[in-house]
Formats: C-alpha cells, structure tokens, sequence
C-alpha cells in the first residue's frame, strides 16, 4: 500500500507549479530525452507511422496531446508537426476509447458535469457498436476461410492425383524447365502416354509446327483446350465421348460452347475431313484455342483470388486490431513493445474474464466492459492474488468505494515522488481529463494516492487481500502517444516492475471476450445457426428427394446369387410377357397329375376316372368336380407339347392360333389353383425331422 | 449428283415441310428421311395414334412419290403383296398381275399382325428391289423404300418379326408421345379445319422429285469416311456380338447400314465428312432391333437400347483428347 501524505502532496503539487512556471516563464519547449531508453527503440519502428510521418491525420481524441507533445517531446519529432494539422473529423479506431474529458467551447453537459460520477455502475453502452461486429464476423470468416482453403487444397490433390495416375510411370514426361528447353525435350520425346498438362500440350504443339507436323501439333492444341476445360470442371473426358459431346457438355455457357464449337469444327475438318493439316489450319486453331484456355485459367484465378480476398479480409481485419490499429497514437502496441522489452509477458486477452484463474497483472483499459457477476469474479481473483490496473474504467464496482469523474483542473503535468519506487521518473504528463473521488465523499478523501494532478486524484493504489489493486483516472498513460511525452514510458515500466512475480501481463480492452473460441461459437455468435441449420435440414431433403442420384451414380454391386423365388418369379414374368400362360398350365398339370396319382390312386386302374374317384374321397368333394379340373389339367398337359425352351419355335409353326385372351389367362390361372387344392387336400404332413439325441435308433 | 451444300437445302426444305404437318415428331422425320436417303427401309414402332401412318403419307406428299399401303392382317397372303399370276382365258396364258408392292413408298402398316411367312414375302422386294414370281424377276420403281409401322410386341395379335425381316430394316424408330404442348397445338390445327385425310387441302406443297431423291443418293457417295470411322463402326458393330445381355449382335449389314445413313447425316448438315457424332447419334435407331437379348437379360429388364447404349460408352471415339 502507497501512502502518500499531506505534506508530500503539497511538495508534489508545489514542484508541479513550479515546473509549470518554469515552462510559461521560459516560453521554451521543456525538452529532455525519456527516462527510459527502450522507448525510443519501440517508437524508432516502422509500424508506428504517427511518429515518421509529418502529415499523420490525427483524431479529435489524439489530438488531445498535441498541447504536451508540442512541449516536450523528442522522440517523436513528426508527430509534434502532424500536430500542426487539423485534426481529422469523424475518424473512429476500433481502440477509441470510451473516457470523458471536458468539451471544448462547449458547457459540459449534465452528465459531465464535474464531480458527477462517470457511471452508475452499469456497463456503458457501447457507442461504435458497429465496430464490434468485425470479431463476430471474423470467426465466421475464418471458418469460411478454412473450408474454401481446403476445399481447394482436395481439388488441387485430386488433380495432381488424376494428373499422377493418367500417366504411365514407365514413361515420365521430362522435367519442366523453361519453355525454350520444353520445347526442345517435347519434341524430341516419342508420342507415347496421354498427356494432360496444358502448357504442356502447347508447348508440344508448337515443337511439332516448328517440325512441320501440323496434324500433331492441332492435335495437341486441341487436346490442350479439352484438358483446359476439364480441369476447370466444365467437361469430363473420356474415351467413348465425342467432340460433340464436349460442345454439348457446355450448353449452359454460351460464351464458351460457340467459340469451343467453332474449334471443334476446325479439328473436325482436319481430323477426318478432306482439309489437309497445314500452318493455316494450325493458326486458326491455335489463335481460338489460346484465348480460351487462357480466359477459362484466368477467370478460375479470378475466382480463387476473389474467394481468397473475401475469406482473407476479415482475418485482415483480426490482424488490424493487433496491428494497425494498435500502432496509432491511441493504440497500445507501443506499450506492450516496451514492456516486452523488458522481459513483461504481455498479450492481448480474447478470453472472457469468467476464465481468470492464474495470479497476473490485468490491466483494464477504458474499453473494457465488466458486468456484475464478473466484477465479483475479478475481485475474488485480486484476492487470491491478482495484480489489478484499472485505467480509466468507469464502472467501478462499489467495493472499491471509487468512481471516476470529470475533473476541472487543466494541470498535464504529474509529479513523482523522488523517494517513490519509481526510480529515474520525474516527471509524466497527460491531458487532461477524468479524476479519481470516493464514491460517497469529495477527492480529496481519497485513500491511497498514488499520483496527484494539481489537486485532483489521478492514480490510486491499495492492496486488496492477497492482491493489489491500482486505479488510474483514464488510459491515456498507456496509449502509445504517451510514450512519447516525458517519462511516461519510464513510469509505467516501474510501475509494472513494482508488481510481484510472475511477470505476465494481459491487457483488456473492448475487445475482450466478444471473440468467438471456435467457428461453430462464431457462427453462433452471429446469429447465423438458424441459417446453417436450414441449410442443413435443406440438404438433408435434398438427400432424401434425390437420394442417391444426389451423389455419383454408381453400379450396384453384382449380385452372384438370387434367391430361388426371384428366378420363379421372374420365369413367371417371362412367361407372362410371352402370353404362354397355357403353356405353363400344361407343365404344371403334368407335374401334378403325376403326384396326384402317387399319392391316393392305390388300385392299378389306369385313367382319370379312378384318379377322381381317389381325390373326391380323399377330399370330400363332388366326383364330377374333380373330374372336370382333371381332364382340363389332361387337356392341358397334352397341348403343351414341347419343352419351353423350344415354345418359341413351336409357337411360329402354330402361327394360325391366336394368342390367349386375358380371360382365358384368368381361367387357366383358376385351374391351376385347383390342381394345388387338391395336392395340398391329398398331401402328407410331413413328420418333423427327430434330432439324434431326442431317438437315437433313427 | 448436287453439291453439298445443295444438298443439305434441299434436305431441310423436306424436313420443314414435313414438320408443317408432323409437329413435335422432328426425331421421326429427321430419321425417315435419313433413312430413305440412305436408301434403307424404315420400321416405326408405337402404340396407334402416334401418326405413324401420317408420316408416310406426308413423306410422299412432299417427295412427289407414288404411294401404297397394305394393312396387314392375320389372313394376308404373300401373294397378297407382291401380286401374282392369274390364268386369262381369253388369251390362255398367265398373266401377272402386281401387287401393292409396286410402288415408290409402301407403308407396310401394322406389319406385325401378320404371320411370318407374309412378312418374308417383302426380303427380296427390300434387299434387292425387285420381286420374283414363277421365275420371273421383276424390278420395282426407283426409288423404292418401305416403311413399315408396328405395334409394340406386347400388344394382342401380333407376331414378332423374323430376324431375317428385322435386318432388312435399315433403321427402327420409336415414336413416343408427344409433349402436353405439342398435342395442343396439333388440336388447334384440327380446330382449324386440318384433316389429316386430306392433305391436299392442308397446303403441302411437293419440294422434291424423284430426280432429286436419286441426285441426293448419288451425292452421299462423296462424303468422306475416314478409316477412323471405318474402325469406329467396325468397332461398335463388333460390341455388339460381344456384349454380355446379347445372344445375337449385329450384322455386318448393320455396319453397312449404320455407314450409309451416318453419311447422309453429314451431308444433311452441311458437312463433306463423316465424324465420330454422326455414327454416334444414329447407332441406336440402326442397332436396336437387331440385337437379339439373353433371355436372362430380357428377365432382367434390359433393353436392347439399354445395350446400345452400355456398347457407345464403351467404344472408343477416334481422334479425340482422350485418346
């Protein structure tokens, strides 16, 4: 805990009056290298272009240092000229950040009224709300990225694959080397495997027109064209398709199929024409060919770089906010250098701080938005040992006995206490703005000063269970255009040193936790799972309508053997498309006869008249019944005549009769209905087959 | 003998006068023609009402031929088409007498209601234009072509024709309903006085003569087949004896028909050359009906289009990338 007494406040404030009257009185810029080297190897990059360029437009909120930059600083030179500049209206950062300073020419308003608390404790509104939509976006974008990237890489695989298997290893093509050299080592290669490669196939094509072989050479300039389309996926070759199969393949690309159709009547011409292969022929060939083949390439690269420009910009704009963003006056990047320099770990938060566990420094800039539950969360944490910066966030929870609120000194200069920690510090300056009271008193009740602003609070620390906690008015002294101003650089630096073990830092800001941790969260987070899910459920009807015509129509599995009821059925088809339905009848009653008279005729009495007394006794019904069905099943048998596989040859010679009618069909169908009856009626259950244990002596 | 490009206005001035009549049939025509141009025999097969019928009478409306029909029938006797000798008295001798077969366009309608051997009374009247009778042979007008119309073979009363009879066929058409849009169309023109009956009245004007058909048939001679589209052909035929549903291929007049009616596609498009498209497009029309099935394969269902078909995705085209 930093106490700092009455006395010492007023030394404090005295040599701040004093530095200030030795600035006016001197009417000379106070200028002096910063106390901490680092800085000027941090601000010296490239990245930081507020502090290398004399015109850098510089925002309203920016320019708020002007005052004290054009003053005293040294390091960065250019910016004191972009000073001069108006500053730029309307120019929003996504790292602009959400603090109250006094308007200028303006009365404040009720609420910025000084002394008035900057928050009533609820998070505040966030007012460049659209600027937060380029994280949520980011992660679907990066998802999106992800799936054309390898999409993309299987198409490419699956092209180096059909190229690698089109290709007779035993033959391989000669290595790529520069055309002149491919030329050369195509023409003097024997015509042997297929080759696919379009360039290629140029190449080839016009080593064979140098030679004079214009057949060749058109050949291959039309291959190439072919094997141009068929990469891109507008044809597919194969043996068995003609030219005019590829013409037609392209019927929904009018702008194509006419120019490739009238290449196609060239070749035609010469290929089985009477046009002999000549250079003319050659030309016009060629001179269709090239323009096509090298559109289709480029309209195919326009596409993957539009895609990858679509894929890529939001990741861009991730890449921003560590970045570009971050390297302006206002950003933060300048500070996490530094501090990296000296041997801090020091990252940006995505995470929520629901996820806090491990002791480490946070610092919280004024971005950062806190709801209830997490500031319990977070102040469980410091207890437990966490190391707390509080820069200008204006809900501050009410354990903390703290708000925020604007301040009426104009004072930039903040003075350090030569006996303070922070060795080498003299003297840090920032605009002015917001100071530090206690929620429930005036300012000056505030316990714990750390730095004083004129009279007003500007920093507060204490130490809160086993952790510390320290409060500063706004976040303008971590803002990179803070480093440039006297030893700011230095005072945070020793600030941090200050901090015990373990030297990991991780700053918050509004961007913190809004980042999804994976695609799917992102697409959540975007309100777009509704839409996946449609899209889902729309490709699973798809599926279901289409079904498997929906993929790549395959061959079912050959089938080697059928169960016998197929074959019966589909004798039974056979014989039905060839109306042979007496035929069958005839086949059938022989067959049942037979087993009619095993099974009840008993006395040796040949015919059909004891065969009927036998099947009316044994199944009850009238004599004459029977009798009927079996001299139909009698007549049938005798007309059948041949075997059915000679019924053909049998059916020409009996060319005069007529083919049955479908309702002679249904009778003799009938009929052999009747035959079953009866063989069903005369049959034998058969006894159910004894296992050997149940009768061993079977 | 006329110019190619004669030719082909001359082809597309038949054609368009046969659409005027024959609307959304433009397969039908298109193959008819090429058939008889080619000088082939043309088999149409569809369920009645299909205007088959039409189509012949149209053709020879327009081709300025002379036209006959016969409705065959169960009880149709050879003699019954190709005519025959009957005893004069006054003159005490036989005299013979021609039948329906004597003309430039027979339509052999229903061909399949008859029996076989008065289907065979037309194999030498189609292979070899002419008719013999007691020793006698008697050659038929120039041009002469049949085409014959049949009904599908699962239809009552019909018998198959004879392998024999089928490959004398150059082409075999099958004529399929026409689209919703088209029949109403063909119901407007009804509305508006068209009798199919009366031709005459229809405005259908003659664009050709029998001159001009044999000038067009002499032309096909000239269209140049290059040994790629021999092998092609050779190559397809051949697949077609090989092929695992097929019992019996076809023949190498099948070869020679699928040839002659590729050239005179070429020519009807313009062309002084064959190309792998024009056999392509027409090897199903000349090989359907002269593939006999396994009976195994008809059990299965296959068709002898679906074998056709299995046969071009086979076969390898001449000259192309791919190659």
């Amino acid at each position: 805990m930093r106490d700092v007494s009455p006395a010492l406040r007023h030394g404090v404030r005295g040599a701040a009056l004093l530095g200030a009257a030795l600035t006016l009185s001197s009417g000379a810029l106070a200028t002096r290298k910063t106390a901490d080297p680092g800085v000027d190897t941090v601000l010296s990059d490239a990245r930081y272009r507020f502090c290398h360029e004399a015109d850098y437009p510089l925002s309203e909120d920016e320019h708020a240092w002007c005052p004290i930059l054009i003053e005293s600083s040294e390091v960065c030179p250019t910016l004191v000229q972009a000073c001069q500049l108006p500053p730029a209206k309307g120019q929003i950062t996504p790292s602009s950040p959400r603090r109250l300073e006094p308007k200028k020419d303006a009365e404040p308003t009720p609420a910025e009224k000084p002394n008035q608390p900057l928050s009533d404790g609820a998070p505040p509104k966030d007012e460049h709300a659209s600027v937060t939509v380029a994280p949520v976006l980011s992660g679907v974008s990066l998802l999106l990225f992800i799936g054309i990237a390898v999409v993309f890489l299987v198409l490419v695989g699956r092209a180096l694959a059909k190229s690698f298997f089109s290709r007779d290893a035993d033959a391989a093509p000669p290595e790529a080397a520069a055309p002149e050299a491919l030329s050369a080592a195509v023409a003097a290669a024997p015509r042997g495997p297929v080759e696919t490669d379009v360039d290629r196939l140029l190449a080839r094509a016009r080593a064979a027109a140098a030679r004079g072989e214009y057949a060749r050479a058109i050949d291959d300039v039309y291959a190439a064209l072919l094997r141009r389309l068929d990469a891109d996926g507008r044809i597919d070759i194969h043996p068995s398709r003609t030219n005019g199969d590829y013409v037609r393949q392209l019927r929904d690309d009018a702008s194509l199929r006419i120019p490739v159709r009238e290449v196609v009547k060239e070749v035609e011409r010469v290929h089985f024409g009477a046009t002999a292969p000549s250079e003319r022929a050659y030309r016009a060939v060629l001179d269709r060919v090239v323009p096509i083949v090298s559109r289709v390439a480029a309209i195919a690269l326009f596409c993957f770089g539009l895609s990858a420009v679509i894929s890529c910009s939001p990741v861009a704009a991730t890449a921003a906010r560590s970045d570009h963003a971050g390297n302006t006056p206002t950003g933060t990047q300048a500070v996490i250098d530094l501090l990296t320099a000296h041997k801090f770990e020091v990252k940006r938060r995505s995470e929520t701080l629901d996820k806090l566990v491990e002791p480490k420094t946070l610092v919280l800039l004024s971005g950062a938005s806190l709801d209830g539950p997490t500031w319990v969360h977070l102040l469980s944490w410091v207890d437990d040992g966490g190391r707390l910066v509080l820069a200008g966030v204006a809900s501050l929870p009410p354990e903390l006995g703290l708000r925020l609120a604007l301040g009426t000194t104009r004072t930039t200069e903040i003075d350090i206490d030569e006996d303070s920690t922070f060795r080498g510090v003299e003297k840090i300056r920032v605009p002015p703005g917001a100071e530090i009271h206690r929620a429930d008193g005036e300012a000056r009740d505030v316990p714990h000063p750390l730095l004083l602003r004129g009279e007003a609070i500007y920093a507060t620390s204490f130490d809160r269970g086993a952790g510390h906690i320290v409060v500063v008015a706004d976040d303008r002294l971590f803002c990179n255009a803070s480093l440039a101003v006297a030893d700011n650089g230095a005072f945070l630096v020793g600030l941090f040193e200050s901090m015990p073990s373990p030297r990991q830092i991780e700053i918050v800001d509004a961007w913190t936790g809004v980042g999804a941790e994976t695609p799917f969260a992102a697409v959540e987070h975007a309100n777009l799972l509704p839409v996946i899910l449609q899209l889902f459920a729309l490709l699973a009807l798809l599926y279901l309508w289409k079904g498997i015509p929906f993929a790549r129509l395959r061959d079912p599995p050959a089938e080697t053997r059928r169960a016998f009821a197929d074959h019966a059925r589909a004798l039974g088809l056979a014989y039905g498309r060839a109306r042979a339905s007496r035929h069958v009848l005839g086949l059938y009653a022989s067959w049942a006869l037979d087993r009619l008279r095993e099974r009840v005729q008993r006395s040796g009495r040949q015919g059909l008249l004891p065969l009927a007394e036998a099947i009316a006794t044994r199944t009850g019904r009238p004599e004459g019944e029977v009798m009927r069905v079996l001299v139909d099943a009698s007549g049938a048998r005798e007309e059948s005549g041949p075997s059915s596989r000679d019924y053909g040859r049998f059916l020409q010679k009996s060319s005069g009769k007529r083919a049955p009618r479908v309702d002679e069909s249904a009778s003799e169908f009938a009929l052999m209905r009747e035959l079953e009856g009866f063989l069903t009626a005369t049959g034998r259950r058969r006894p159910a087959r004894r296992s050997s244990k149940e009768n061993p002596h079977a | 003998m006329m110019s190619i490009p004669d030719y082909r206005d001359r082809f597309e001035r038949i054609r368009q006068e046969a659409a005027r009549v024959l609307l959304g049939q433009d397969d039908l025509i298109l193959h008819t023609l090429l058939a008889v141009l080619a000088g082939g025999h043309v088999l149409v097969e569809g369920v009645p009402g299909l205007g088959k019928t039409l189509l012949v009478r149209t053709l020879s409306h327009v081709l300025g031929a002379t036209f006959k029909r016969i409705q065959f029938t169960p009880d149709l006797m050879p003699s019954d088409v190709t005519g025959g000798n009957v005893f004069n008295q006054k003159e005490d001798r036989f005299v013979f007498h021609e039948g329906p077969i004597f003309t430039q366009i027979l339509l052999a309608d229903e061909i399949n209601r008859a029996p076989a051997k008065t289907q065979s009374s037309l194999l030498e009247a189609m292979q070899d234009l002419a008719v013999s009778s007691d020793g006698v042979t008697r050659p038929l007008p120039d041009p002469f072509f049949v085409i014959a119309t049949q009904n599908p073979i699962e239809s009552q009363g019909t018998y198959p024709l004879p392998e024999a009879q089928l490959d004398r066929f150059l082409i075999k058409i099958n004529v399929v309903h026409p689209t919703a849009e088209v029949e109403k169309q063909i119901l407007r023109n009804h509305a508006q006085g068209f009798n199919s009956a009366r031709l005459d009245s229809s405005g259908l004007t003659r664009v050709a003569t029998d001159e001009d058909l044999r000038a067009m048939r002499l032309t096909l001679g000239s269209i140049r087949v290059d040994e790629g589209i021999i092998d092609y052909i050779a190559d397809i035929v051949g697949r077609s004896r090989a092929h695992r549903s097929v019992y019996l291929g076809a023949s190498p007049r099948a070869s020679i028909g699928l040839l002659s009616v590729a050239r005179a596609l070429a020519a009807s498009e313009g062309r002084e050359f064959v190309i792998p498209d024009d056999v392509k497009a027409l090897a199903p029309a000349v090989l359907r009906h002269r593939i006999i099935l396994h009976p195994d394969a008809e059990i299965e269902g296959i068709s002898a289009d679906d074998c056709v078909e299995d046969i071009l995705r086979e076969a390898k085209v001449p000259k192309t990338a791919a190659s």
